[in-house]
């Protein structure tokens, strides 16, 4: 959508401002206007800890938000990259935090036993708990078997709870927070984690509400995949550059935060329509088929920067996908055929059979009209099949970026054994990392 | 390498939270760092040191209070001969502040609760409810604290 040149400066300006508004309680609370004496070094520096993993807590927030202006420079996908290690660090200063206390100074934390104790201190061991349950349900949630839609609510209402549990902590213990400076911070912060949460949970759904949009198709694709179209409904609509994606609602409001990210499949200049191309992955994708037209559906985007539109320079373009990791790529070679684009262009496409490879007649259609060649790769050949067999490889993606001119951008999109593969061969053939562009998340 | 860069933000954002951290904790105790009115020190009068009391208290009054120090668990908030919570030391308390102004911040007493914040208030209008003689016997053993 943005072209490098422009999203670069972006890109670190907000960078900057979240490095400093993470950093600027601390600040604060160094500076002279919290006029208070210290009480030993590791004492002052358990409480910093203390502050600081609250800060990095309440950022969280806002890095999950998808605020499309802030977010366009980096793309959704790397952010919720960050929001996973930023939640392991963070949570790793608090444990900090309270080992410094419980090995130094074991008498201020007070009995476990919350009858016993203060509050304040069961709140801030309360937290501590939550963190640790939110970490390990999200990093272990597939081998621990918990459902997207019901984990996502409960990620939600833990987050909330652990955040506002660690306030009562601070704001009870009241040692820096007692004084005005610190408290007025902290009531600035209760008060932006409530704006936040109420944006994205309430004020952004209703939003989206406002612009329904309608299912008219519904196509049953190779593969078990299925194609849906929306149209707008009493409204223009949204534009999105090829390759994006969108947090689509289904048949039930946004504000049931039941919402699913989906490539866009069809073309960026296609007018008002979108299509969707949506595989069953054993879980609520399943009942895609069952979608009946007319039903109502909201869509959160354009999200993501997986687009050629931000490399408007490139004198080639490499496309490499796995499966149903072809609807973005489909969306990126309609577009381009669409404007007329004469820029030469490849395809790897790697399925499993002839028959369970989605959109292959768009494919063809896309080869016809563009400068593209198109190489399938079946992992279960049928009789008579003379392309190549097995998962897609690095000499043939090597034969095929040959093929290519100098300079050329690398676009994949599937399962992660099969990009991290690519990306390997890619770079081994000398192709820089700035010109492989892939999404960090699988698509549920 | 867009994974590599966030990891590389999260790792270092970290990092300047945990030197923050440091520098406060380095700039809170430095020699002649700032310090606001406390509690433990009676910033309203000029400082003068407490005469000690004209009749010493016998050793069981100060055993007693002794005992209600540790039981009533004073040290979570209190340092004391270099063990407890740091924030507030009562060493030398029996120096700087006169029995019954001892008293009223064990107690939060309505004199004294502008100095303390409403959260140790609450905390320590609870021992309040103490036995008189236990009272008394903590305030004794207090101010022997010199």
């Amino acid at each position: 959508m943005r072209p490098r040149s422009k999203s670069r400066p972006r890109g670190l300006l907000w960078s900057f401002a979240y490095v400093t508004l993470i950093a600027l309680p601390l600040i604060v609370l160094a500076s002279g206007l919290v006029a208070l004496r210290g009480s030993g070094w590791w004492f002052d520096f358990s409480m910093g800890l203390g502050f600081g993993a609250l800060a990095l807590m309440g950022g969280q927030f806002l890095l999950t938000a998808r605020f499309r202006r802030a977010t366009a420079p980096f793309g959704m996908d790397v952010l919720y990259v960050l929001h996973r290690w930023l939640a392991v660090l963070a949570f790793g200063l608090v444990m900090a935090h309270y080992l410094i206390l419980r090995v130094r100074y074991p008498a201020t934390l007070a009995p476990a036993w919350p009858m016993e104790a203060p509050l304040s201190m069961t709140a801030g061991r309360a937290a501590l708990a939550l963190f640790a349950v939110l970490i390990v349900s999200s990093l272990w949630r597939k081998s621990l078997r918990i459902e997207y839609d019901g984990w996502r609510i409960a990620h939600a209402v833990l987050a909330v709870a652990g955040v506002g549990l660690a306030l009562v902590h601070v704001m009870g213990v009241a040692y820096y927070s007692g004084v005005f400076w610190t408290r007025s911070m902290l009531e600035l912060f209760l008060g932006s984690l409530v704006a936040i949460v109420a944006y994205v949970r309430i004020v952004k759904p209703i939003l989206l509400t406002g612009r329904p949009y309608r299912v008219t198709h519904v196509r049953e694709e190779r593969g078990r995949s299925w194609s849906l179209t929306l149209e707008p409904e009493g409204h223009r609509g949204l534009r999105f550059a090829p390759g994006q994606f969108a947090w689509l609602s289904l048949g039930h409001s946004p504000l049931k935060a039941r919402e699913h990210p989906f490539s866009f499949s069809g073309s960026a200049e296609g007018g008002a329509a979108l299509e969707f191309t949506i595989k069953e992955l054993g879980d609520f994708t399943d009942t895609i088929g069952e979608i009946e037209v007319g039903t109502v559906a909201y869509v959160d985007g354009p999200h993501g920067i997986f687009t050629v539109d931000r490399h408007p320079d490139a004198p080639a373009f490499l496309f490499i996908a796995g499966g149903v990791g072809i609807a973005p790529i489909v969306s990126i070679l309609r577009t381009l055929a669409d404007r007329g684009d004469a820029r030469p262009m490849g395809l790897v496409y790697g399925t499993r059979s002839w028959d369970a490879t989605p959109l292959r007649a768009e494919v063809a259609r896309l080869s016809t009209r563009l400068d593209l060649e198109v190489e399938h790769v079946l992992e279960e050949p049928h009789d008579g099949w003379d392309g190549a067999v097995g998962w897609p490889d690095p000499e043939l993606i090597g034969g095929v970026l040959a093929k290519l001119p100098e300079g050329v951008q690398c676009f994949m999109c599937g399962p992660d054994p099969l990009t991290d593969m690519a990306q390997d061969a890619l770079r081994e053939r000398g192709v820089p990392m700035r010109h492989i562009h892939l999404e960090l998340f699988e698509m549920a | 390498m867009r994974e590599r860069i966030a990891k590389g933000f999260a790792v270092g954002l970290t990092l300047l939270v945990t030197v923050l951290a440091g520098a406060f904790a380095a700039r809170k105790n430095a020699p002649g760092a700032p310090d606001a009115p406390r509690a433990t020190t009676d910033a309203a009068t000029p400082f003068v040191p407490v005469p000690p009391p004209t009749e010493p208290p016998t050793a069981e009054v100060l055993e007693r209070g002794r005992v209600v120090f540790d039981e009533q668990g004073c040290t979570r908030c209190h340092r004391l001969e270099g063990t407890g919570n740091p924030r507030s030391p009562l060493d030398g308390v029996g120096a700087r502040l006169a029995p019954d102004r001892i008293r009223a911040f064990i107690v939060a007493d309505d004199a004294v609760r502008g100095e303390l914040t409403s959260s140790v208030a609450r905390a320590k209008v609870a021992f309040a409810d103490l036995p008189e003689a236990d009272l008394d016997a903590l305030v004794t053993y207090l101010a022997t604290l010199r």
